[in-house]
């Protein structure tokens, strides 16, 4: 029953991260991610996967997607019918799945999944077909169902085999902190033992043009933070996270990849698409979280910047930087993970949040190159090459059209 | 710790919008005489007429209407800030602190009418694509013009989903009110009809129109008439499971107080509960994810009249979960209208 819940425990229980997948530009898992953020490799190139010859940039971070999925309980007709944006959620899941070492035993296991976009080169493929001359229906029913994330959600149950609510978020760029914000509230609260939780996007020539057509794109690089700064690079891939409390984790022996410390969410009324130039509920969302990890910003090792590039976001956000870590602000190592795997929409929240796993695991911090001369409105040093060093707490902040921010602190 | 007296939520204002006019008295009143209500053609580009119920020109401009956020958005926004506005007024809004009230919108299709033409620009000259339609495109631009309109600056979630959202929603709300993260909340579904939809919807039920609209509640722990009692595990429609038999399960989660109580259903099932009080509802036709508010605001005003002293609302989605939510009297007084003047 969703409503009425059971009494919540005395203490709220601690979330620990147990398992995660990644899936983006810079490669399928999470050996291969950890090897391109420590490095701060680039994996933006030119787009191959519409056309963008009349697009005034037409570069993005494409993910080259394996030929087969690994085994999972999907049928061979259900994963025949996958589209680009479910396999990647699904990867991202199974790598996340194994590594926490769950299993189906018959509880339900809720899963919160974040998304902008989910299936929408099917629905482009349904208004071509829709709008054709001779339309060919015979494929439109099932474009319909599978551009909707009710689909992906219904496959990714089917191909780990549980039960459980399915929530989709869509709260733009915010999609995917917010998905593992409300796992981590579910089990924090009691309401649920296991919570699989993330994020997933596919790029699309929609979303592409629509992007471009706000200027938003850089016509040269990604420069999060840099005074030069011209625009956004898209991305495309997914992250998912196995969540549980500390005291499950412990008592099956698991690996924990580190703990959930505390999550916040505010929204931004001053614009539809612009924040507001203060970044008051960006600050909002990060005092909120620190508030509930019981943190400052001296406690924090690394803020994952949400960081897109664009020069009213980097502004707005290292106002927001400024204000919440105070006289802190120098010590606050800062960079944004975009300029190695661009914008990932409604994924970007649950990616950088297991880029900040791998910080905490590996102690090191993942660089952006070609920052270049940064904007004087950062007081905080950008992380511009490789650096290892001990990585207890950090702090990942993601917002999105619409006014939507997100922050989560993340710790050993 | 919460007691077990905190927990309980009570309704405190309903809205709608719906082909049956602009109000929650309206789509009451339709339910009540259950008359098919008139649809409008709309044409595809294969030339084919399909049938959609539209909401009707209001008698006079709400003026919730005239904010500048909603100059240029898209008509699922102006519905879900209409239906929001009837709520808000009814719950006794003005005057409280807006950092405390949460928002939850859910939608199925979303603003399907500035994606379609949006991607229309874009296959005909991308370049000249208009910066000002993409925006509107985002499955969250209606919570979005919501909170600014209103100002409310709590948390603020979309969630994407088929009939059963509403319940969903309604299920986030009450998390985040049980837990003390919001005072109030506001749950919404919208939706917009367009050729483009009509056509998907078409493709799956051809005898139902699509319909479009919004419906809203307000959430607290303050006491009210109608009191919200449950809201039951969704059961997913899974290769391992039928419909019907995740209905059967919904089913078989539902407080015993409720077995002999009225039930609203959409869309019927086809062995319904003997005080079923089916087949109203499809007087408005599909209205995707605003069926699930239509419905839940349909029982609180039966509750409200008199009607019944408790309705179970059973959503059995689309292509998603079957769901099902059950309201009640309180036997409480409240502090305001609860139903706004119609």
């Amino acid at each position: 029953m969703l409503f009425p819940t059971p009494r919540p425990p005395a203490q709220p229980r601690r979330v620990v991260v147990t398992g995660a997948g990644i899936v983006t530009a810079l490669g399928i898992g999470w050996s291969a991610n950890a090897e391109g953020f420590r490095s701060g490799r680039c994996a933006i190139r030119p787009v191959t996967l519409f056309d963008v010859t009349r697009q005034r940039t037409g570069r993005a971070a494409e993910v080259d997607l394996p030929g087969r999925l690994p085994r999972s309980r999907l049928t061979p007709r259900q994963e025949s019918r996958l589209d680009r944006a479910s396999r990647m959620l699904l990867l991202a899941a199974l790598e996340a799945w194994q590594q926490a070492g769950w299993t189906p035993d018959g509880d339900p296991i809720p899963q919160v999944l974040g998304t902008t976009s989910a299936g929408m080169m099917l629905g482009e493929d349904f208004y071509r077909q829709a709008t054709a001359p001779k339309p060919d229906r015979r494929q439109q029913a099932t474009r319909v169902t599978h551009y909707q994330p009710q689909r992906q959600a219904l496959d990714l149950a089917d191909a780990l085999g549980i039960e459980g609510p399915a929530l989709v978020i869509a709260n733009a760029c915010a999609s995917g902190a917010n998905a593992i914000g409300h796992g981590f509230e579910q089990v924090r609260s009691g309401r649920a033992s296991r919570v699989l939780a993330g994020g997933y996007d596919a790029l699309s020539q929609l979303v592409f043009a629509g992007f471009d057509a706000l200027q938003a794109l850089s016509p040269t690089s990604c420069r999060p933070f840099a005074a030069g700064r011209d625009g956004l690079a898209l991305g495309e891939g997914a992250a998912m996270v196995c969540l549980e409390s500390l005291d499950a984790a412990r008592a099956r022996g698991a690996m924990i990849l580190g703990e959930v410390a505390g999550y916040g969410a505010a929204t931004d009324v001053h614009h539809l698409t612009q924040p507001h130039p203060e970044g008051l509920a960006a600050l909002a969302s990060m005092n909120a979280a620190c508030r509930q990890a019981g943190i400052t910003a001296r406690d924090v090792d690394y803020l994952n910047a949400h960081g897109t590039g664009t020069p009213l976001n980097d502004a707005a956000e290292a106002a927001a930087i400024a204000s919440w870590a105070g006289d802190a602000v120098g010590a606050v190592r800062v960079s944004s993970t975009k300029a190695s795997i661009g914008h990932l929409l409604g994924a970007a929240g649950a990616v950088e949040a297991v880029v900040c796993l791998m910080a905490l695991q590996g102690g090191w911090l993942p660089p952006q190159w070609e920052a270049g001369p940064l904007d004087p409105a950062c007081h905080f040093p950008v992380v511009q090459a490789p650096e290892d060093r001990a990585v207890r707490c950090v702090l990942t902040n993601s917002f999105g059209f619409g006014g939507a921010n997100a922050s989560m602190v993340l710790r050993r | 710790m919460n007691s077990p007296e905190s927990t309980r939520l009570f309704v405190q204002g309903c809205g709608a919008v719906s082909p049956a006019g602009w109000g929650a008295g309206a789509l009451k009143s339709a339910v009540a005489q259950g008359n098919t209500l008139p649809v409008t053609p709309l044409e595809n580009p294969a030339g084919s007429l399909l049938e959609v119920r539209r909401v009707p020109p209001p008698p006079s401009r709400p003026a919730v209407l005239a904010h500048p956020r909603l100059r240029r958005s898209s008509l699922i926004s102006q519905f879900a800030c209409a239906a929001a506005r009837e709520a808000l007024d009814a719950a006794g809004f003005q005057g409280s602190d807006r950092s405390r009230w949460g928002v939850v919108c859910t939608v199925m299709g979303g603003s399907v009418t500035y994606s379609r033409r949006f991607y229309a620009e874009v296959l005909a000259q991308p370049s000249t694509a208009s910066p000002l339609l993409f925006p509107e495109t985002v499955f969250n631009a209606p919570a979005s013009h919501l909170a600014a309109v209103f100002g409310l600056t709590g948390p603020c979630d979309t969630l994407v989903a088929d009939q059963t959202g509403f319940l969903s929603g309604l299920a986030v709300a009450a998390d985040w009110l049980v837990r003390g993260a919001v005072d109030r909340c506001l749950v919404v579904a919208a939706e917009e009809a367009d050729w483009s939809s009509a056509e998907a919807h078409r493709l799956f039920d051809p005898q139902t129109p699509t319909a479009e609209g919004a419906g809203a509640l307000c959430l607290s722990r303050d006491p009210s008439p109608v009191e919200l009692r449950f809201i039951t595990d969704p059961e997913l429609y899974t290769h391992r499971r039928t419909q019907a038999a995740a209905a059967e399960r919904v089913r078989g989660q539902c407080p015993a107080e409720f077995l002999e109580a009225s039930w609203l259903q959409s869309p019927p099932l086809a062995e319904p509960p003997e005080a079923t009080l089916h087949g109203s509802l499809g007087a408005l036709g599909d209205g995707l994810a605003a069926v699930g508010a239509w419905t839940c605001v349909t029982a609180v005003r039966r509750i409200l009249d008199g009607h019944a002293a408790r309705i179970g609302v059973h959503i059995h989605g689309a292509n998603l979960q079957s769901m099902a939510a059950g309201f009640a009297a309180s036997g409480l007084s409240h502090h305001g209208p609860l139903l706004a003047p119609i």
